[in-house]
This record gives structure tokens, sequence and C-alpha cells, in this order.
């Protein structure tokens, strides 16, 4: 057996899956190389049959067979890790092929964290070459640019910047490039990457905007801006994220323009919904009842009494066993999730009102934040919403009215500090070409 | 453009956040008939510092005005930039001061001045290391949010408009130009704030002028509103008449007992910017005259605050608030007055000097 | 940078800790939110002061407390230390004033700057003055079941309703304690036995000093000259009963040697309601001309006497009498008034 063969099962002897099938060709034989996990062997080795019956010599059926012939030991285990199959024939000769893999993909399927309504139903699978093609069919233009990056420090990982020219500012695709150039550790999470975008290590804001839809990826190219696939991840990263990508989708302009004005208002009253409602409970049960017309605080008066807990401590138990629930679901298997819905939602809330734990009006502000903080564009955006509640409601529960507007405005100057690679979180026209400062 | 119209939306906060303080207040105690004669004035008077002002800043199109004080010479930046400076604190620690009493009349009664203060103070010191950039993208929120807020009080409060009350509509004399207090009421503007960003990306001349009469048709809101509710005779006993307008306002079909709510929203925001962009010229001044390896803007932000914070939380009671505005305010005036007509001296006068040295 | 907001952010939460637990936090049902204000001020030169308090924990109950002191902030302050919850003085909706104690010039200016200036009572509280006993009047209100929003809207039916109510709140009152040009009619009420109030008329007031009283129907004629109120009622010539649509005034002012002269025109559209066989059109309408004209003359005569400018004719002479002359209004020039005052009454 050739010695080359013999190196490379030294290497592989811990790899129960790596298999080295030899057949004959011209009564000299040659050895098949590669993972039977990652490659579909009796296909391929029919395959490398076929090419063997219209081939003359050895050198001739390697050359058909391969992409790269003739390569080092350390290139051919490199391939073989690939799941690329290795013909190596006995005297010394070598070649690496493209197998029929095993098939390790999902098809296209719908999309799971977003679910357009009316519009494409096809979402980002795992595999970056379908996900690029999926662009690629709906952008039909030379613009497109497409660069590609290997990093990583154990398994160098794919990852692929999409642009259109003229429409992204150089310095910017420089920058970036330079950015992903430079990473050396494992990209497992969009949270490593974030870290090559800037330094925002507690900031709940990401530098890049998450879609599963090739639709509102595509959108997003021709709006000016940047779009990173990551290997093995089902979803585009958008670069850079803006605030507009909370409050509107690509999908809303399937209807009319009247109807999207109104839907992306409804998102604009959901994240302040979130973000108000809680504090401004406990702002007006606690601080500044004297704002209240007298009806609606004897009203409220009425509905808190005989209640041990203060407004504080009821509104923070109930939002946070809000918060609670929605992980819960989301976590739990499908099958489960309506049941905890019930019992949570339903059962805990009611038998909460009738054991005078909190007050019912609460429990209707309450469910009137989880309905809104729902409403807005991504899983991601979301969270970061219902986690900005937090401090609003703090402030509010010292300081009441007070605290409610500066806890807005803290937010809202926050949110105008953040910039990713010198662009402007809060920019309602982002502009690309001539517009970033 | 962006950048332009956010700069103007911190100018018109900037102003509103004085018009609504003490301004109306000095008004009134100036004159007893045909107030808009004082407020367009006092704009006319202004808009000529500002034309002086841009005159100046427009020879140094991409300098801003430390830049200008230290061509001028070393010296010359620190006799006139670190007066200012210390100018500047003691008006952010009165401004802070005044309006925590206004908050707190408003809405927390029984909190005592200090906890209030603590808040602002850490709001305002903490946009102001954010930098401009983040003060001018924050104006966009607070700029509509408040105008928002500040027109609903201004119109719901017309429901107990009685115009006759501010009959005469005349101004009796002018003798109100010669007065100390108009002199004081010159301080309610931040025009310098404009120096502290190169002219080429400022405010063009024209797009002041604009934003200018849109603080002054704020002006004469603030003035004439209380005016208009309650009459000259009465309205000279308050001492924020503009929230006592406000607090006359009963609208049944409201959610909200008391419209001052609304009013007080907007004076938490004027507040905040006002205080953030003085601090952060603050912060800018010294950074620049004192550069060294330590000498970071947000370090001098942080002492600054620091200390108007202590001297905000010496001032006792509401007499001494506003006699310590008023000084501070008057002090304000002597800086918009000399620090623009420096500028443009030294442009005309170092102007004539290189013809000179040509022929 | 990065250290500095960390370090700043720990400052914040500490300062926040330091802060919780503090001044202006009560639950809103631990507080008692008082509706109505009676203030009484008896023989024994004590102010006594009555307030009603609805309690949350059984529906549509009320109470009612009283305590006596030297001032009204002494008092209220004595109330707040005795009454279980905290009491919260910004939802008071009704001052009720005792009439000897309104009819005290003094007093009555003392009690409404500490009312105005005081931060917790609203100035948007509607004032009105009674003769009767407060603390029995108030026990008979909260029988007829007193809640914040009845008081409201008794004294805001609007004018479509109800044309004599007239409602004064404490800032119109603290206005009308410096104006130079213009008075006001603060209502009179009883209470009843079936109703919460009982409108009586009001008292006019001349920079806080109340100079006469006037009934409902005249009170009317005072809120079309100060509000230009529509006045829609019904009208009982005795042959016929007139229903006013609608009505609209006219006033010009002029001012020939001192002496100042308005021209008042009232136009009025009329529909009669019913009346006896065979009287005519131009009967009715000059019986009612003749009828509002001169209820206003009798009134006017006699607010002129008092120096009372109920009306607010000097409102229209601001700018015709030289302002440093303004306060001397009352007593130079409006006892020397000229009103032209003529009704044209027309059919519908």
């Amino acid at each position: 057996m050739a010695n080359l063969v013999q190196e490379m099962k030294r290497t592989f002897a811990d790899h129960d899956d790596f298999l080295i099938l030899d057949t004959q060709f011209n009564g000299a034989a040659i050895y098949l190389i590669g993972f039977n996990t990652l490659i579909d062997f009796p296909k391929s080795n029919f395959y490398v049959r076929q090419m063997a019956e219209r081939s003359a010599s050895i050198e001739e059926l390697l050359q058909n067979l391969g992409e790269q012939l003739d390569v080092d030991a350390g290139e051919l285990k490199k391939a073989v890790l690939d799941g690329n199959l290795v013909v190596i024939s006995e005297n010394e000769r070598n070649a690496i092929m493209q197998p029929f893999p095993q098939s390790l993909r999902r098809n296209i399927d719908e999309p799971r964290n977003e679910s357009p309504i009316q519009g494409p139903l096809d979402a980002f699978g795992e595999d970056i070459d379908l996900n690029i093609g999926l662009i690629r069919k709906r952008l039909g233009t030379e613009l497109l640019c497409h660069c590609s990056y290997q990093v990583g420090e154990l398994v160098k990982q794919r990852i692929s910047m999409l642009y259109i020219r003229g429409k992204v500012q150089s310095a910017l695709i420089e920058k970036i490039d330079r950015q992903l150039k430079q990473i050396e550790r494992d990209i497992e999470t969009i949270d490593d990457l974030d870290k090559y975008f800037g330094h925002r290590k507690l900031s709940p804001v990401s530098h890049l905007f998450v879609t599963e839809v090739p639709f509102q990826a595509v959108h997003l190219l021709k709006k000016n801006r940047i779009v990173l696939l990551l290997e093995n991840q089902p979803f585009a990263l958008v670069f850079p994220h803006l605030i507009s990508d909370m409050l509107s989708t690509a999908n809303d302009r399937n209807h009319p323009l009247g109807l999207s004005i109104m839907i992306r208002t409804l998102r604009v009253m959901g994240v302040f919904i979130t973000l108000v409602l809680p504090a401004l409970y406990v702002a007006l049960t606690t601080v500044n009842p004297d704002v209240l017309k007298i009806d609606l605080a004897l009203f409220i008066a009425e509905s808190r009494e005989g209640i041990p807990l203060t407004p504080v401590l009821e509104t923070l138990t109930m939002t946070v066993l809000v918060d609670l629930i929605t992980e819960a679901i989301v976590r739990l298997p499908k099958s489960v999730g309506p049941t905890i819905t019930m019992v949570g939602g339903i059962v805990l809330g009611q038998a909460m009102v009738e054991a005078k734990l909190v007050s019912n009006l609460l429990v209707i502000v309450i469910t009137l934040m989880l309905i809104a903080s729902s409403v807005v564009v991504g899983v991601q955006n979301a969270l970061y919403i219902r986690s900005l509640k937090y401090p609003v409601f703090i402030l509010a529960s010292v300081f009441g009215i007070v605290g409610l507007i500066s806890g807005l405005a803290i937010i809202c100057i926050y949110l105008a500090s953040l910039t990713s690679l010198g662009i402007p979180y809060m920019t309602f026209r982002y502009k690309g070409k001539e517009d970033i400062r | 453009m962006t950048q332009r119209l956010q700069l103007g939306f911190v100018f018109i906060i900037i102003h509103m956040s004085f018009g609504y303080l003490l301004y109306p207040k000095l008004t009134y105690s100036l004159t007893k008939s045909g107030h808009w004669g004082i407020v367009l004035s006092y704009g006319l008077l202004q808009l000529i510092l500002i034309a002086i002002y841009k005159k100046g800043l427009n020879y140094f199109p991409q300098k801003d005005m430390i830049d200008i004080f230290l061509t001028m010479g070393r010296w010359a930046a620190f006799i006139f930039l670190v007066p200012y400076a210390i100018n500047l604190n003691a008006l952010i620690a009165m401004n802070i001061r005044a309006h925590a009493e206004d908050i707190i009349s408003i809405f927390l009664i029984r909190t005592p001045y200090w906890a209030v203060l603590v808040l602002l103070f850490l709001i305002s010191t903490y946009t102001a290391i954010k930098g401009l950039s983040t003060i001018l993208r924050a104006s966009a929120v607070f700029f509509f949010s408040i105008n928002l807020f500040v027109i609903f009080v201004i119109a719901s409060s017309s429901v107990n408009f009685q115009l006759q009350n501010a009959l005469p509509a005349w101004p009796l004399s002018l003798d109100f130009l010669w007065n100390v207090k108009f002199l004081y009421l010159m301080g309610f503007s931040a025009i310098l704030f404009l120096g502290f960003v190169p002219s080429e990306t400022n405010l063009k001349f024209g797009q002041l002028t604009a934003a200018w009469l849109y603080v002054l048709f704020f002006y004469l809101s603030a003035v004439y509103v209380p005016l208009f509710i309650f009459g000259q005779e009465t309205v000279t006993t308050f001492v924020f008449p503009m929230k006592e307008a406000a607090d006359s306002v009963d609208l049944s079909w409201f959610v909200f007992n008391r419209q001052t709510l609304f009013f007080g929203i907007s004076i938490i925001g004027f507040n905040l910017i006002l205080n953030a962009v003085k601090l952060w010229m603050i912060g800018q001044i010294m950074q620049r005259l004192f550069p060294g390896r330590r000498s970071k803007a947000s370090y001098w932000i942080l002492a600054f605050s620091f200390i108007s914070f202590l001297f905000a939380l010496c001032v006792p009671n509401k007499a001494w608030i506003e006699k310590l505005s008023l000084m501070s305010e008057g002090t304000n005036v002597f800086f918009t007055v000399i620090l623009p007509s420096i500028i443009f001296l030294y442009v005309v006068f170092s102007g004539r000097m290189r013809s000179y040295g040509e022929t | 940078m990065e250290r500095l907001n960390l370090s700043k952010l720990i400052f914040a939460l500490l300062s926040l800790i330091l802060l919780c637990g503090c001044w202006d936090i009560k639950a809103i049902n631990e507080r008692s939110l008082p509706l109505v204000m009676g203030i009484s001020k008896k023989n024994d030169e004590k102010y006594q002061v009555t307030l009603t308090l609805p309690v949350t924990r059984v529906k549509g109950k009320t109470r009612i407390i009283t305590e006596k002191g030297e001032s009204v902030s002494e008092v209220l302050g004595q109330l707040r230390s005795n009454v279980e919850d905290a009491i919260d003085y910004s939802q008071i909706r009704l001052i009720l004033i005792d009439a000897p104690l309104a009819a005290n010039h003094l007093e009555w200016r003392k009690m409404f700057h500490y009312l105005m200036s005081s931060k917790d009572i609203p100035s948007i509280a509607l004032v009105a003055i009674t003769d009767e006993n407060i603390e029995q009047m108030f026990s008979k209100m909260s029988k007829q079941g007193l809640s914040g929003t009845a008081l409201y809207d008794f004294f805001n039916k609007g004018a479509g309703w109800a044309p004599d109510v007239s409602n004064t709140r404490i800032w119109e009152v603290y206005q009308n304690l410096f104006s130079y040009t213009n008075d006001i009619a603060v209502p009179v009420v009883h209470s009843s036995e079936d109703t919460i109030l009982k409108f009586k008329g009001s008292a006019v007031l001349k920079n806080g000093k109340v100079t006469a009283n006037i009934s409902p129907s005249e009170n009317q004629l005072v809120r079309l000259f100060q509000h230009h109120h529509f006045i829609r009622n019904t009208e009982n010539l005795g042959f016929a009963t007139i229903f006013v649509v609608n009505s609209h005034l006219k006033n010009k002012p002029s001012i020939t040697n001192h002496i100042p002269q308005v021209a008042s025109d009232l136009f009025i559209k009329i529909s009669i309601l019913e009346r006896d066989e065979g009287v005519s059109n131009s009967l009715v309408i000059d019986e009612l001309e003749k009828r509002i004209e001169k209820r206003f003359n009798d009134m006017f005569k006699q607010t002129q006497i008092n120096k009372t400018d109920i009306f607010g004719f000097g409102q229209l002479f601001r700018t015709r009498i030289p302002y440093d002359d303004l306060h001397s209004w009352r007593d130079k020039y409006y006892p020397k008034l000229i009103v032209n005052f003529r009704v044209h009454a027309t059919m519908e």
C-alpha cells in the first residue's frame, strides 16, 4: 500500500467514520479516501468507475476526476476534513474530487422567527452557498459584489459579504474588509462577530440586524446596506443596524402605502407603550396621583384596595413573570407551549387577581404591554425593547412622572450615542454615499 | 444638511429653555403694556449680534471659536474663554436649580431639591460626555416631542384667554431699553454655542434667522399666554407665570387633571439639552486650552458638572435663585456681546494688517 | 471611556438606591383624596376646615372630617397628621366658603393668596359661597351620593343646558384680587334635600370684597357680558312663553371728556313656545326687549353705586384710558359710565 495512504490512515486513526475504499483500475489499485458521514460512498464509487471506463490511463482518470492534482499530504488532510473525496493511486499520484455529499442540509424552508404575511415565504438555510444563491437569484446584476472570507482559529469558517457596488461607500467596505480579516477567534454566534464592529459589551443593541427572509435582505441591499452571511447560520446579518429596522420591513410595502404607514405607526406605538406603560402605572399610583382625574384616581384606588404589595413590587413581579413566561414558551417544544401559556397566563393571572395579590388594573396594563412589545420587527429588537423598560420603570418608581420622562430621555440619548463604524444608529435617512458622518 | 437641521433644533431648544424660565417674569417687570415691543427689540438686538458673530466666524470656515481665539494667541484664549467657561458653569448651576424648583412645584412637592438635582445633573453630564453628535441626534426627537407638548399647552390654555387682558397693546415708552433688567434679558441667549461648530458645517445666516424667528414666536407665547389669562396686574405676582397659566386649564374630556404635566415634561426636555450643550462647551474649551495626555473632555465635564452641582446645592431658596440667576445671566450678556465683537474686530483688524503687508 | 461609563453606571445605581424609600412615594390607596373643602370662621376667631373624603374601601361612601386652627394652612397640616391615611389635597374640586368669612375682605384676600400659592391645592378648584352651616351641608351632600364628577358636572352643565349656573375657579378669584378693570361673580349655593346642591345666584366681588348678591336670572346677563355665552333658555312673559334660540352681543366703547360710553346691542333670536290667544309677534318682542333692558339697567345702576364692574366694561377701556390711570377705573370712571343697552329681538 502506498505511503500516502498509510499516512492518512494514521492521521485519522481516531475517526471511525474514516473510510478507505480500494478499487482496481487496469490492474492497479486506487484508493478513495474520505469520511463516510460526509460523502455518499456508493454513489461516488459508481461515478469513479464510470469515469474509469472512459479513461485510458490512470493519469487521465485522475485528471478527469480531480480539481487539484498531486498536492502534498497537508492539503489532502484538509480536503478530507472539508468533506472532499481524495483519490490516491498506487504510484502516489493523487487528486481531490468533489464527491456526492451526504445530504446534511435541510431544504429551503419557511422562516421560523419571522412570519411574513402576503410575501415570499422562502427563508435562508444553513448552507451558505444556498443563501448566496437565494440572494443572487433575486439580484441578477453584475453590481452585486461578493467577498468571501475564511476565518477562525480551530475551524476555518466561511463568511461572505455582499453589497451592491456604487451604493455603499467604498471606505466603509474597506473598513469592514479590514475588520473581517482581523478575526482570529472562532465565530460561532452573532455576538462573536459583533465584537469586531466596535466595543459594545453590555449594550442590548447589536451592530447587525438579523433577518431570515431573503426578500428583506435584498431590500436592504438595495437600501445601501451590506449583508453578511455566516456559514451554518440560517440568516443574513445586515450592517449597519438602524433604528428603522425595528419599525419597518420590506414586506410592509406589499400593502398599500396608507396601510403600511398604519402598520409602522402601530409599531412605534408598541415600542412606546412597552417602555412607558409599567412605568406610568407605577408613577401614577405611587408618586403622582394628582395628575389623574378624580374619578380615574378613585377607580385605581378602589382596584388597589386591600392589596398588600406596593405598586412597585407588584408591577416588578408581574413584568418579570411575564418575561419568564415568554422565555419559557420560546424554549419549550411546540406541544407543551400552549399548556404553559394557559396555566401561566390565564390561570396564574386570574388566581393572582382573585387572591388580591395584584390589582386587576395591573393585569390589564401588563397584558397590554406584553402585546405591545411583540409588534416590533425582529426577535432581537423585541428583546432589547423589553429589556429597556426596566431602567425606565426603576426611575419612575422613584421620581414618578419626572423619572419616567428622564428615563425615556436617557434611552433616547443612549440610542443616539450608538454608532457602528461611524454610522449612527438613530439615522432615519441612511443614504450610504454621502450621508455618513 | 441633516446636521444643519439638527443644529437648528438644538439652537431652538436652548433658547426655549431660557424663554420659559425667568424670561416672562423679567419682561413683566420691565413694562406694563406692549410686551411685544420688548420681545421684538430683544430679538432684533440678538439678531444683530448673531450677524456680527457670523461675519467674524465666516472668515475662518474650518475653525471654531476656540481655534480662532487660539490663533489670536494663547493669552487671548485664556483671558476670554476661561472666564466664559466659569460663567457657563454658573449658568448651568442656576439653570438646573431654577428648573428643579419648577419641576418640584409641578410633580414632586415633597421631594427635596437635591434629589432632582442629582437626576438632572447625571443625565446632562452623561449626554455631554457622549459628545455633540449624540446631542444633535437626540435633539431631533426632543425637538418634535417637546414642541408638540408646548403647542398643546398653548392651544389648550387658549380656553381661558381673555384678549383684553393684554391691552393696552402699545408700549408706553421705550424706557425699557435703558433699564438694567433689559440687559439681563439679553443674557437669555445661547448664540455663542454656534461658534463651537466650524462655520463650514454650521447654519447659514438665513437659516439662523428662520430659527430665531421661531424662537421669538415661542418667546412671545411665553410672555403672552399668562398675560392673556391673568392680565398684567396679576401676572407680576407669580414666580413661574407660564406654569400658573398651564395650571389654570381644566379640560373635561382629558384623562389628566392638570395640563401642567405637559409643561413640566417639556421643561425637563429643554433643561437636559440645554445643560448638556453647556457642559459640552465647557469640556471643549478646557480640553483645548489645557492640552495634555490626561486632559480629556470627559474628565473636564465631570469635574465642572460636579462643581456646578455643589454650587446649585448651596443655593438656599427662590429669592436667591432669582438673584443669582440674574447675576449669571448678566455676566453672560457681557460674554455674548464681547466675544462676537472681538472676533469681528480681529477679523477687520488683521485683514487690514494683511492688506498693508501686501502693498 | 469604557471604564468611565461603568463607574458612572455604578454611581447612578448607588444614588438611586440612596434615593429609594423616599418622599413622594405613597400608594394611591393609602392616600385620602378630599373632594370638597369647606372653610368657615365662627365668632371664636378660628378657622374651621371641613373635608369630605371618599372612602375607597366601600364604594360610594364618604366621610367628613373637621378641624379648627389659626389659619387654613395650619388646619390642613393638622388634618394631615390626624387622619390615618395621607391626605393628598391635589384632587380638591370645590371650596365652599361660608358667607361671613367671604364678607371679610382681608380674610378673603389672605385665604386666596394661600390657596393660589399652595402647591397641593389645584388652582382649577371651584369656589362657592354658602349661607348655611357647612358641616350640616356636607352631611346632606354626602347623602346624595357625592362624587367628583357630580360636583364638576353641577357647575359645568354648559350654557345650552343651564345658562344661569356659573362657575368660578380659584385662579379667577385670585386674578380678581388684582385686576383693575374686571370683577367676578362667585356662585352662592345651598344644600338641598334631593339634589347635591342648589344654585342660589351669585355674590359679586370687587377686588375680593363682596358688594352685592345677584339672582340666577341676573347671573345670566353677567355671563353674557363676561364670556359672550349664548343664552339658550325659556322666558315666561305672562301671556307668552318664548325660547331664546340664539344671542349675540355687540359692544362699542367710546370715551369723550373722561366720560366713558358703551353702545351695547344684544341681538336675540326667539321662537314662541306658547301664547295666549290674540297675542301678536310684535307684542311679544316689545315686551321681551323691555324686560331684558329693564333687568340690565336696574342691575347696572346698582353696580355703579357699588363701584363694582361686574360686566367687565372696564376691559373695553383698557386701550382708551392711559394705563397709569387704569387702576382708578372703578372709582373715577365707572360711576360715570353710560351704557346704551338695546335689545333687538327677531323671530326665528
